[in-house]
Formats: structure tokens, sequence, C-alpha cells
């Protein structure tokens, strides 16, 4: 997958919003490409830093000077005539005089026929604010109440309960994908081991194996593949054995 | 029932109800309550958290008191949101939220809902406990613990005691812990501050190590690709091991009188010493001399392909 298609999914993916495969995808570009590995990091960065914001609340009294002000605009528009409010609509819409004379014929005809067609929009004024009524605060004043944030929309499979419940086999597969990394490495250095070692390493790798499929899928699963990492770590990064076998005690 | 069966049950019902004179435009929702220790003192609390941040706080108090804060678009979605506490007899307490399916509603973006907790508790209370992308905090805690988390920052302070980190990518600070640490992140960075203990291993598949006044005794640290920068103190007796695939190995190291052996390994190895070769392709030296059998404490650095700097601060 290209950098600037993961970048385009990546507050998706920091929202935990990508299903399953678009996921993996992205985790797995990000985990070989260190600039998208940036990117991502700084807007996590970012995001932590505007979440610790503390939430500010407007006063109640603005609200009221909106509504306030908002409803007298209103009055005085109804009471406007139409004729006006059609050419007032023209005037803001018109780009500059020396074009309106040059189409001075066209225009006329125009606007001719489209206050006719004005005619009806003399309707009630409009009711904006029913919904955007300001919330109502209780005895102890607007406490840590932020913004409605806008609320996507999103099919029934990318809800709160569903991404809740596909949330560990995710993580559980992060580490897999930690666990294939080390083998790949396993498998260059193994070049030099003995062939004791090399049975050792294997089978201390199955029994692991065993221990994560025998494991319920979950944190106790996501322990043992921890097990599993920290045991490549040694073997392939560490090689303890040097340190056990060498000279320095 | 007794009385603090009675303190329970209405810490229950708060939970379970809305925690003020919240109208139908709210969006967020507070709860507060504390829970008595009945007979026995509470040893351990457990806090699963997928939907925002926690904070485990220390205090002096035998009783603990938690804080949640429930956010949501709407009083449907505030509704989906619960928060479960389970005391045990056993001086045990469980904390855990989920969020309710609800097929009748419109589906609810898992980003639009949040819960964050906040957590009061005796200092000899063990903590476990676990976050997704929320933050993870511990300060001024006693019995050390196991924290986890998926893609949440993790941050512990003054902390004694055994603990455990885990996370995915979620940058861990730890600082000011006494006790054996084991701290593990896939592709984030792990930042160590004044540890102490019997033992510290800390590996970062995809991120750097640093570590400050670290004097565990036992130290292991491990990257694939990231830097490792130590700044520790030798112990008697102590082994340090610092190991990294790709990146590069900076370890300075305070010595008193007791002597050190340094292996190193790398494209390019600096001991700041006397070095020797070594027919295994090791570079080794040796600070100060071992006094009646005294043993030498044994520093190992390695680096596949990147750089091996050591220096000793006497």
């Amino acid at each position: 997958m290209p950098c600037d298609r993961v970048r385009a999914q990546l507050t998706a993916y920091l929202d935990g919003e990508l299903d399953g495969e678009r996921g993996t995808l992205v985790r797995g570009h990000l985990r070989g490409c260190e600039p998208c590995r940036q990117v991502a990091s700084d807007e996590a960065t970012l995001r932590d830093g505007l979440r610790a914001l503390p939430a500010h609340d407007p006063p109640s009294s603005m609200w009221i000077g909106v509504q306030a002000r908002l409803a007298a605009a209103e009055v005085a528009e109804s009471k406007r005539p139409s004729w006006r409010r059609v050419i007032s609509r023209w005037a803001a819409m018109m780009p500059s005089m020396p074009r309106l004379v040059a189409g001075g014929l066209v225009v006329a005809a125009s606007v001719t026929v489209i206050w006719w067609k004005a005619q009806p929009a003399d309707e009630a004024p409009r009711t904006v604010l029913t919904d955007n009524r300001p919330p109502k605060y209780g005895a102890d004043g607007p406490k840590h109440v932020t913004p409605p944030s806008p609320v996507p929309s999103v099919p029934s499979g990318d809800d709160v309960t569903a991404d809740l419940a596909s949330e560990p086999a995710r993580t559980t597969a992060s580490y897999a994908a930690a666990v294939d990394e080390l083998l790949v490495l396993a498998r260059d250095a193994r070049a030099t081991w003995s062939d004791d070692r090399k049975v050792a390493f294997d089978g201390k790798v199955r029994a692991l194996r065993a221990t994560i499929a025998d494991a319920a899928e979950g944190r106790p699963r996501q322990r043992a593949t921890r097990t599993l990492i920290r045991y490549l770590e040694g073997a392939v990064i560490r090689e303890d054995v040097s340190l056990a076998s060498g000279g320095a005690r | 029932m007794t009385r603090t069966s009675y303190r329970v049950l209405a810490a229950l019902v708060m939970l379970a109800a809305p925690a003020s004179a919240d109208t139908m435009a709210n969006l967020v929702e507070h709860a507060r309550f504390d829970i008595q220790p009945s007979g026995a003192a509470f040893k351990q609390i457990t806090i699963d958290n997928p939907l925002g941040d926690v904070r485990v706080e220390g205090w002096d108090r035998a009783s603990i008191e938690i804080e949640t804060r429930k956010q949501a678009p709407s009083e449907q979605g505030l509704d989906r949101l619960h928060i479960a506490l389970i005391p045990n007899p056993d001086g045990t307490v469980r904390l855990t939220t989920t969020a309710d399916s609800d097929r009748e509603l419109k589906p609810l973006a898992r980003g639009a809902v949040r819960i964050d907790v906040i957590v009061r508790a005796p200092r000899e209370t063990r903590i476990e406990a676990a976050a997704s992308a929320g933050s993870l905090e511990v300060v001024n805690m006693d019995a050390g613990g196991d924290l986890d988390t998926a893609s949440g920052k993790i941050s512990v302070r003054n902390v004694s005691g055994g603990l455990s980190t885990h996370s995915v990518s979620g940058a861990t600070s730890i600082a000011q812990v006494f006790g054996s640490v084991d701290a593990q992140t896939l592709s984030s960075d792990l930042d160590l501050d004044s540890i102490g203990g019997e033992r510290l291993v800390a590996s970062a598949s995809h991120g750097k190590i640093a570590g400050r006044r670290v004097r565990s005794r036992d130290i292991e640290l491990t990257t694939n690709d990231g830097r490792i920068v130590l700044e520790a103190e030798a112990s008697l007796h102590g082994r340090l091991v610092i190991a990294s695939m790709r990146g590069d190995v900076d370890v300075r190291l305070h010595r008193h009188t007791n002597p050190i052996v340094v292996r190193a390994r790398g494209s390019k190895v600096n001991l700041g010493g006397t070095m020797k070769s070594q027919p295994d392709g090791w570079v080794e030296a040796r600070f100060g001399q071992a006094v009646n059998g005294t043993l030498p404490a044994l520093v190992e650095l390695r680096s596949r392909y990147g750089m091996v700097n050591f220096v000793i601060v006497n």
C-alpha cells in the first residue's frame, strides 16, 4: 500500500475505525515505513495533547445573547418587502458593475424572471435554533460539559460494541506480527548456530506456540505471545549464550 | 445486611443511575463513590477500561474512592455505557467498563464515546489495570502492579514493588520505581528514570529505550531497531546486558570501587579504556581490580548493525 493512501487513512486507523483487513494493511505498512510511522506518532501525540486540554464551556448568557440576536434578525428580515430581499440577494451575487453593464439586458431579463420566481419565498422565519439549544445545566453549573462532537454515521459492524469485541483479536494480531518478524531474524541468525542450539531453539518455540494455541483469546493469549517474543528477543538479539559461556567470568 | 454491604449497594446504585440532574442535552455524566474495606484491607484492584483513560493514585486512607466520567453524544449513548464494580470479601476489587449493543438505535462510533476513571486507593493495594487507546497512569503506590494498553500511553511514577507494563504502541514512562520492573512495547519508546531494584527487563521492538539513574542489579534492555541510551550505576556482582539488532547502544556507567568487566560487539565499538579483542569476536575491557575474590560486575553490550559506546564515570 503506498504511503499517501496509508496517510489518508491514518486518522481512521488511530480512531480504531478501520476494520480487520484494512487495519492490518495500515499496521503492516507502518511497521516497515519509518516516515509514515513518524507521521502516525505525531498525529497520536497531537490528539493526546488536544484530549488533555481542559474543557471550556460557553456561559449560558452567551447562548441567550446569540438566540436574541438571531431572533431579532429574523424578525427584521420577515418585515422587509420581498422585492428588497431579492435585490439584496442579487446585489450580493453580482461580481462587479462593468460586467453588469456589459450584460445589461440579459441580466435585467433574468432579474425579472427570478424576481417573479422569488415571490413564494415569503415564508415564515426559520427556526434554526430549535435543535441547537444550549444544554441545560444542573445546579452545579456548566462544568465539564464538552461541545457535542459530530456523530459519524457508521455501519452497524463499526458500532462501539462490535469494535470492543474485535479489539482483543487485533491486539493479539499485533503481537503475532512481532513474533513473525523475530522469526525471520532467527532464520537469518541460525546459520551460525550449532545443531544443538537449533534443536533447543526449535523445541522451545514449538512449546511456546502450543501454549499460545491453548490460551484463551484476549489477554491470556497476548500474555503467552509476549512470552514467545521475549524468548525470541533473547535468542536472536541478545544471544544470551554468549554471556553464559563467555570469558567475562 | 452489614453496613459495608449497604455502602457497596449504594455505590452500585449510583453507578446504575445518572449521577446528577443531567437533562437530555447533557453529554457528560459524573459519578463518585467510596468503598470502605470490610474487615481486611484492600489488597488488589483490577481495572479494565477499554473506553478511556485510567488514573490510579495512592493515598493514606483505608478506603477506595472512584470517580468516573462518561461522555457520549446523546442520552441514548450515555445509557449504553456501563461501569461494573465488584468488591470482593477477600479484599480485591474489580472495575470494568463496557458498552451495550443496541440494535434499535443507530450505531455509535467508538470514538464518540468515552469513560475516564480516576481511582484513589490505599498505597498497599496492588494495581492490575488495562486500557486500550486511553492512557494508564499510576502514581504513589507501594505494591506494584501490572499495566497493559494497546495504543494508550503508560505512565508510572513513585511506585514500589514489582511492576510489569506492556503496550503495543503506547509510549511508556516509568520513573521512581523501586522494585523489579518488566516493561515491554512493540512500536513505541520506553523511558526509564530512577529505577532501583533487583531486576530490570525492558524491550522495545521498534522504539528507543532511554534510561537514567538506573540502579537495578540485573539489567536487560533489548531493542530491534531502536537506540538504547542508558546512564546506570554498577552494582556489586551486577549484570547488565544491553542489546540491539540495528540501533546504537550508548551506556554511561557510574562505578565506585567494584571491578567491572565489559564485553562488547558491534559495527563500531568504543569502550573508553584499554580494549582487548577476543578470539570469539568480542572486545573486552576491565575496570578496577578484584579484591579478595570479589566477583566483578558484568556488562555485555551488543549491536549487530549499530555502534556501541561505553563510558565509565568514576
